[in-house]
C-alpha cells in the first residue's frame, strides 16, 4: 500500500520554480550566525498560507498575504500596500519582507535588545535555540517573549532555552489560547523545517548568494489569479 | 435635492455597503475606549475606529448588534475589534466585546477572544445574547485559512470578564456536514484550488481602506 503523502510532500508538489527562486532570493538575507534558510522560509510559507492556496478575505489592517504579514509591518519593510496594489500578496516581495523580519527578530535576540521601557530581550546565543525564539515572535511579536524570559530568569530558569521560557508565557500576560497557538507554531515550524530540508529541492546554501531584487516595481495595474497564486500585473 | 441624485446615491451605496457599514460602525463605535489585556496600555482609545501605535494594532470591524445583553432593559451593543498586540508578530484576534449602556453612554465591559485570523461573517442578536457566524481555525488550517464553520451563541459574561471563546459560548454548533447551509450562511472558507474568486482582486478589501 502506498504511503500517504506527508503536508510537506504536498506543499513540495506545489512549489513552483518560481516560488523556489523566490524563497531562496529571499533567504540571502539570512547568514551564518543563524540556521534560517530557504527551509525556514518554506515552513513559515506552508503553515501561513499553504503555499499561497488559503489567503483569505480579510481586511487590509489586519496580517494579510503569502506571509500573513500586518500592514505596517509590511510597510516597514518597504511593501507597497493599498487598496490597489497589496505587495504582500506577491510572493517575490513577500518573501523578502518576511525573511528581512525574521532576521532582524533573530538580531534581537541574539544580544540584548530594548523592546519597551521595562522589556529588554535575554540574549539567545545559541543559533538553533535562538530559532525558536525567532518563531515565536514572528507569530506573537518580541515583546511577550521577551516578557517571559525575563519572567523566566526571575525563576531561576535559562532565559536562553525556549522549553524553559515557553512555560512563562501565561505569567508574562498571553492568554492561554494565544500560548498554545504560540508553542504550536514553534514546534510545527521547526518540524515541517526538516522535512523541507530532507525532501525539498530548495537549496540551503542559496543564503551565499547576492540578492536579486525583483524586476517589477510598479504601484499601479491590476491582480489576477494564476497557478493559485495572486499577481500583480503592472498597467 | 434632484431625484437623480438620491438614485445614484442608493445605488452607489448599494456597490459598497461594505465600505458604509464600516464607516458607520467607526461613527458608533469607533472613538470609545476598549479594555484589551495584552495590549502595552491596557485601556485604548479607537480614533476613526482604529488605534495604531509600535506596540499594538487594534481596529473595529464592521460588524455589530444591539440588545439588552445584561438584561437592565437598556439597550447595550457587541461589536468585533480585531487586535495584534506584542510590538510585532502576526496574531489577529478577532474579539466579540459587549459594550454596555450604563444609562448615559455605551461601556466596553467585556469581551470574548474568538480566534486568531477568524472569518466572522455575521452577528445576530436576540434573547440578550449575540449569534456568531464564523469560520475559526481546526487542526490542520493554515494561519491564514480557518475552515472551521461554526454558528455560536455568546451571552455576556459579566463586568470586566475578558475571556476566550473556550467554554464560552452558550450553545453552538460545528457545521461540517450539516445540511441546508447555503452560500447566505457562508462564504468558501478558502479560496478554491485554481483560487478564481479571491476577493482581494474583486475590491472587498477596499472597505477596508
Amino acid at each position: 500500500m502506498p504511503k500517504k503523502p506527508s503536508d510537506v510532500d504536498i506543499w513540495i508538489s506545489w512549489e513552483t520554480e518560481h516560488i523556489r527562486q523566490a524563497l531562496e532570493n529571499a533567504s540571502t538575507y539570512f547568514d551564518h550566525k543563524d540556521v534560517l534558510d530557504v527551509h525556514t522560509l518554506e515552513a513559515v510559507y506552508a503553515k501561513e498560507s499553504r503555499f499561497g492556496t488559503l489567503l483569505n478575505d480579510r481586511g487590509i489592517d489586519g496580517a494579510a498575504g503569502e506571509f500573513q504579514l500586518k500592514k505596517t509591518l509590511a510597510q516597514q519593510y518597504g511593501l507597497f500596500v493599498s487598496k490597489k496594489n497589496d505587495q504582500r500578496f506577491d510572493i517575490d516581495y513577500a518573501s523578502i519582507a518576511a525573511a528581512r523580519y525574521l532576521k532582524d527578530i533573530d538580531y534581537e535576540f541574539s544580544k540584548e535588545t530594548i523592546l519597551t521601557a521595562k522589556v529588554r530581550t535575554v540574549p539567545v546565543t545559541d543559533p538553533v535555540e535562538r530559532e525558536k525564539f525567532d518563531l515565536a515572535a514572528y507569530n506573537a511579536g518580541s515583546t511577550p517573549i521577551a516578557k517571559a524570559q525575563q519572567l523566566a530568569k526571575k525563576a531561576g530558569k535559562n532565559p536562553a532555552v525556549w522549553d524553559d521560557v515557553k512555560t512563562f508565557l501565561k505569567a508574562a500576560g498571553v492568554n492561554a489560547e494565544k500560548v498554545t497557538e504560540i508553542r504550536n507554531y514553534v514546534t510545527k515550524i521547526l518540524r515541517y523545517q526538516n522535512e523541507f530540508a530532507e525532501k525539498s529541492s530548495a537549496d540551503a546554501r542559496a543564503k551565499d548568494r547576492k540578492l536579486v531584487k525583483p524586476k517589477i516595481q510598479c504601484t499601479k495595474g491590476h491582480w489576477i489569479t494564476k497557478d493559485h497564486h495572486h499577481i500583480f500585473i503592472c498597467q | 435635492m434632484p431625484i437623480t441624485w438620491i438614485i445614484f446615491s442608493l445605488v452607489f451605496s448599494a456597490m459598497i455597503p461594505g465600505a458604509i457599514a464600516k464607516d458607520h460602525a467607526a461613527k458608533l463605535f469607533g472613538n470609545m475606549t476598549y479594555h484589551v489585556p495584552d495590549a502595552e496600555n491596557k485601556e485604548i482609545t479607537l480614533k476613526n475606529g482604529k488605534y495604531v501605535t509600535w506596540a499594538d494594532e487594534v481596529y473595529l470591524d464592521d460588524k455589530y448588534v444591539y440588545d439588552d445583553f445584561n438584561h437592565d432593559g437598556l439597550k447595550d451593543a457587541a461589536v468585533i475589534i480585531v487586535t495584534n498586540t506584542g510590538g510585532g508578530g502576526n496574531q489577529c484576534w478577532y474579539v466579540l466585546a459587549f459594550l454596555i449602556n450604563d444609562g448615559k453612554k455605551l461601556v466596553h465591559r467585556a469581551s470574548i477572544d474568538l480566534d486568531d485570523r477568524a472569518e466572522i461573517f455575521s452577528l445576530q442578536a436576540k434573547n440578550g445574547k449575540v449569534l456568531v457566524t464564523m469560520n475559526v481555525h481546526q487542526e490542520g488550517d493554515c494561519n491564514g485559512g480557518p475552515s472551521k464553520q461554526l454558528k455560536e451563541w455568546y451571552e455576556y459574561p459579566g463586568p470586566n470578564v475578558f475571556t476566550s471563546r473556550a467554554g464560552s459560548y452558550v450553545w453552538g454548533e460545528s457545521l461540517e456536514g450539516v445540511r441546508g447551509i447555503t452560500d447566505k450562511d457562508f462564504k468558501a472558507p478558502c479560496i478554491p484550488p485554481l483560487g478564481l474568486n479571491h476577493g482581494f482582486v474583486s475590491g472587498v478589501i477596499d472597505e477596508y481602506q
